[in-house]
């Protein structure tokens, strides 16, 4: 691991008297809304009878009303009884753990998102919602300076890998940042789910569900065109979608203080690469509108819907983790739509 | 030297150091989580290029060199400055010792006041605290005396500074000084002086304010004081013949007193002396300049020396009178070749016999006398007399003159003095002048292997009295002895005026006419050629082997060197000795802050370079 590693133990900032107060609001959120508002009606097995259902084979037998069924009078025809079902808010986090995301040195873009997932993991743990966590990596073809971006999505060429979990009890809370930062890459682990991490997380979308996505939208065009449409049908779905980007290139631009740099960094292989620049305001300017174009392509498809945010590194000489979360958590527009997502539905 | 040596590599190190930092291929990694998006630019070349302000606090490898540099630059340069003191005191003084400071100024002469001076240096010297004291004395006029070897003992060396200082009339070499002041080694050397001071009546030059070593303390003791004197003695020649026919006087008033009435008096002769005395007229600047005739002054005989003297007593009178020996120029022997040959009448010589005075008083001759001998081998004149020998016109040169061993012919050139003014263009289309020049010359080169003398010459012209042709020939006699100048002609040419009517003159008759011009004009070429030979001065000047005026018997030597009767100027300096006033000397490590001062400033440079680079891109700085 990178020197991220020495960033990843490091305990949540937030106190449990702040996440005490989240969950409160996450209570006055359930208790103002008229009742019912939470339910989804399915058919469950509550004891709340809902309805009578013609009997199918391969249904449980043991709810076919049978007095019913005898009275009908049809010798065939059995009914059987259905009943009402309450299901939890589930919160869906999907944390970009693209290489990019580890950044510089020192960046913290990967510890920003691991507290942040905790955080609402227990938040929404301490409510008795369900938490989903999804680990998600854009995997790009690596390719020669100058040659330019293939934007065709050849498979195997720009896609998304990943893994999820559902945590569904309080004590399992603390294994979130564990389970987010147990290895660089990803890999499947026990009781996850490999292939295309984009098919994994539709499966948790269900309707209701609250999604938060967490990127720095580094990932090539392809893989932004790919979460976009899974965004777009996850709204469907009348799933509440959050975007929060992680905005690191203000802080990482101040460490270019040499008028003649060699450039570094993750997906760029300096063996096959030789990025040194006689760096000006010129070529900055021209890397962060290609940042802006790449961004855009994701939020150009998602725009209806999706509530976004962007946590923007300052341009300091020595960043402060902690602060800077716990500013932006208690302050940020997208956080409190995601706690407020149920009342607001 | 050490730290010459230190300071000059740590310079050079410092600056191989900067120049390589600002050389350097400087692409610094830098890791960034978004370098994809750098892919789509070109990369710039790996090429070395000039940046001036490389960043860089991180640097630290290179920030201490240079502190390591600058380090060592202060340790040595401290290590100087912390040397010990020369505290003592080591005076070189150098006294006017010329004739000038025998000027009375006050009572008293320059010489008494320099000693005075002296004294009063001798004085502050020993009132100054110091290590040590010591002192060296030298006089200087034309060249630098050096009297007293540096001593400490002052109060031993004054009983004898009358004896140390001393002038005697010589003139005054500056110049001189200042070679020997450059040439005397102050560096490496066991004595080298603390302070230089010199003490004369002359102005102080501009040098003596000019070392770079400090400046020279130069103690002037003049003041201006009415003088005259005779400031220059020059022959003046006859613009014909060239014979001494003049003696010019320039003589000069200084000083702001009123000019006294004055008298210049030349007297001659020892056996029958003659006197007179002209009154000097000044006009506006105190110049005034006699023209003293030869024929009317000096009628002395030949070898008599003229004495000339100034009235009046001033306060330097070395220069009031002069005694001067005129050469005997105005006389020409003439040797005849031919027995019995008769003197051809030339109008305006005269031909009187050697010794026989020619000429009466005031009324000079307007041409040198031709003093006519007897034939070859009788008669006897000095041999220092110029000789023109009178040959026979059969072309042969006749026999040698007494003191002579051989003579013979030669050539002579368009361009020789014997040929000024002969139209030889007049002479063209003689058939034989070429041939024969040409032969004459050929055979008489050819056969002499004896070097040519110029004090030896004859001139000869040939062929008949009509001097149909004009063949131009010197002969050259071997080495013999002091004799003078000496020329041959076939005949003296004739002067007798030959009327041609332009309109029915022959071509005989202008050949002739032509032919008789050209031969007068060069018999009164080698007349002028003879009497310029003696060039000897009329008086010589008081030297170092010979500082005393010689005005009695020859070779007369007169205390009249240039500027030394000047007593107008007076001091432009102080006359008291500063012992503050130091010579610095020249240290070679003590150009230490130069190195030491280029060394910070650069790398104050640099690094307000490098932090203004990373405040503005950092944008801390708008």
């Amino acid at each position: 691991m990178s020197g991220l590693g020495s960033l990843i133990p490091l305990p949540l900032p937030l106190s449990d008297a702040d996440l005490e107060r989240f969950r409160l609001r996450l209570d006055r959120r359930a208790a103002t809304v008229p009742a019912g508002e939470l339910l989804m009606r399915k058919r469950g097995q509550s004891l709340e009878f809902r309805e009578y259902d013609a009997y199918v084979p391969g249904d449980d037998v043991r709810f076919v009303d049978w007095r019913l069924s005898l009275s009908r009078g049809a010798p065939w025809e059995f009914w059987k009884k259905s009943f009402d079902t309450e299901e939890a808010l589930r919160i869906v986090v999907t944390v970009d753990q693209s290489p990019t995301m580890d950044g510089v040195e020192g960046s913290g873009k990967r510890l920003i998102a691991a507290w942040l997932a905790e955080a609402l993991g227990r938040i929404a743990l301490l409510g008795k919602d369900r938490v989903v966590l999804h680990r998600l990596a854009a995997e790009a073809a690596t390719r020669d300076a100058g040659e330019p971006v293939d934007d065709s999505g050849e498979q195997g060429v720009e896609r998304w890998s990943g893994m999820s979990t559902e945590i569904r009890n309080q004590q399992a809370g603390g294994k979130i940042r564990d389970w987010l930062c147990e290895s660089d890459s990803l890999s499947c682990g026990d009781g996850g789910s490999q292939a295309d991490g984009l098919q994994a997380i539709s499966r948790c979308l269900q309707p209701g569900a609250v999604w938060l996505i967490v990127s720095d939208f580094f990932c090539p065009p392809r893989c932004s065109e790919l979460l976009a449409g899974c965004v777009t049908m996850a709204t469907q779905r009348r799933c509440t979608v959050a975007v929060l980007e992680l905005d690191s290139w203000p802080w990482e631009r101040s460490l270019i203080v040499d008028r003649s740099c060699r450039m570094v960094g993750p997906g760029v292989d300096p063996q096959r690469h030789d990025l040194r620049f006689d760096v000006d305001d010129a070529l900055l300017r021209r890397v962060e509108t290609r940042i802006a174009q790449n961004r855009d392509v994701f939020f150009d498809r998602v725009r209806l819907g999706a509530v976004r945010s962007r946590w923007s590194w300052p341009v300091v000489k020595k960043l402060d983790h902690a602060s800077m979360f716990r500013d932006w958590f208690t302050n940020d527009p997208v956080i409190a739509a995601v706690l407020m997502a149920g009342g607001s539905r | 030297m050490t730290f010459s040596l230190v300071a000059l590599a740590s310079l050079s190190a410092i600056s191989a150091l900067t120049i390589r930092r600002m050389r350097r291929p400087k692409f610094v990694p830098v890791e960034l989580s978004a370098v994809r998006f750098f892919l789509d630019e070109p990369p710039s070349e790996s090429r070395r290029q000039w940046v001036l302000c490389p960043p860089q606090w991180r640097d630290r490898s290179y920030l201490m060199q240079m502190a390591a540099l600058v380090l060592l630059l202060l340790a040595a340069g401290l290590q100087e400055l912390t040397a010990p003191i020369d505290t003592a005191l080591r005076v070189d003084i150098y006294v006017d010792g010329s004739g000038s400071m025998q000027t009375t100024q006050d009572g008293r002469t320059r010489s008494e006041m320099a000693l005075e001076v002296l004294r009063q240096t001798l004085d502050k010297i020993e009132a100054t605290e110091a290590a040590s004291r010591e002192v060296r004395v030298s006089t200087f006029d034309l060249d630098v005396d050096e009297r007293v070897e540096p001593t400490s003992d002052l109060s031993g060396l004054r009983p004898h500074l009358e004896d140390v200082v001393r002038s005697r009339l010589l003139g005054t070499d500056l110049s001189a000084l200042q070679r020997f002041l450059s040439r005397r080694p102050l560096n490496d050397s066991a004595w080298w002086p603390t302070h230089v001071v010199v003490i004369s009546d002359q102005p102080a030059p501009k040098w003596s304010q000019e070392s770079q070593r400090g400046s020279v303390q130069w103690l002037g003791v003049a003041k201006p004081v009415a003088s005259h004197g005779i400031t220059r003695i020059e022959p003046v020649r006859h613009p014909l013949s060239g014979g001494l026919v003049n003696l010019r006087v320039h003589v000069q008033a200084r000083g702001k007193q009123p000019l006294e009435e004055t008298t210049l008096t030349v007297s001659t002769g020892s056996a029958e002396p003659r006197m007179e005395s002209f009154p000097v007229a000044w006009d506006g600047a105190g110049y005034a300049r006699f023209d003293l005739a030869r024929s009317r002054v000096f009628q002395a005989a030949s070898g008599e020396p003229l004495r000339l003297e100034l009235s009046g007593r001033d306060a330097w009178p070395a220069d009031n009178r002069a005694t001067v020996l005129l050469p005997d120029q105005t006389s020409v022997a003439v040797r005849w070749q031919v027995p019995g040959a008769t003197v051809p009448d030339l109008p305006g010589w005269s031909t009187e016999e050697y010794p026989q005075v020619t000429g009466r008083n005031g009324e000079p001759p307007p041409l040198p006398r031709l003093v006519v001998t007897d034939f070859a081998g009788c008669g006897e004149f000095p041999e220092s007399i110029p000789l023109l020998v009178v040959g026979h016109p059969d072309g042969s040169p006749g026999p040698a003159p007494n003191g002579a061993d051989d003579w013979f012919l030669c050539s002579v050139f368009d361009d020789s003095p014997f040929l000024r003014d002969v139209n030889l263009d007049a002479l063209e289309g003689t058939p034989e002048m070429k041939p024969l020049a040409a032969e004459t010359l050929l055979l008489s080169l050819g056969q002499s292997d004896r070097p040519l003398t110029d004090v030896h010459v004859a001139l000869a012209a040939f062929r008949g009295s009509s001097y149909e042709t004009l063949q131009v020939a010197l002969a050259s006699l071997s080495a013999g002895g002091g004799r003078g100048p000496i020329v041959w002609m076939p005949l003296l040419p004739d002067f007798q005026e030959l009327p041609i009517n332009p309109e029915t003159a022959s071509d005989s008759d202008r050949q002739a006419a032509a032919s008789r011009l050209a031969w007068q004009a060069v018999f009164l070429n080698s007349v002028s050629w003879l009497l310029s030979r003696d060039e000897s001065p009329l008086f010589g000047l008081t030297d170092r082997e010979h500082p005393e005026p010689n005005y009695e018997q020859a070779p007369f030597r007169l205390p009249l060197h240039p500027g030394e009767g000047d007593t107008s100027g007076e001091s432009n300096t102080r006359a008291v000795f500063d012992p503050a006033v130091r010579i610095e000397r020249e240290e070679p490590g003590m150009w230490w802050q130069l190195p030491v001062l280029l060394a910070l400033v650069l790398l104050t440079v640099e690094r307000v370079l490098a932090l203004t680079t990373i405040r503005s891109e950092r944008g801390l700085v708008p």
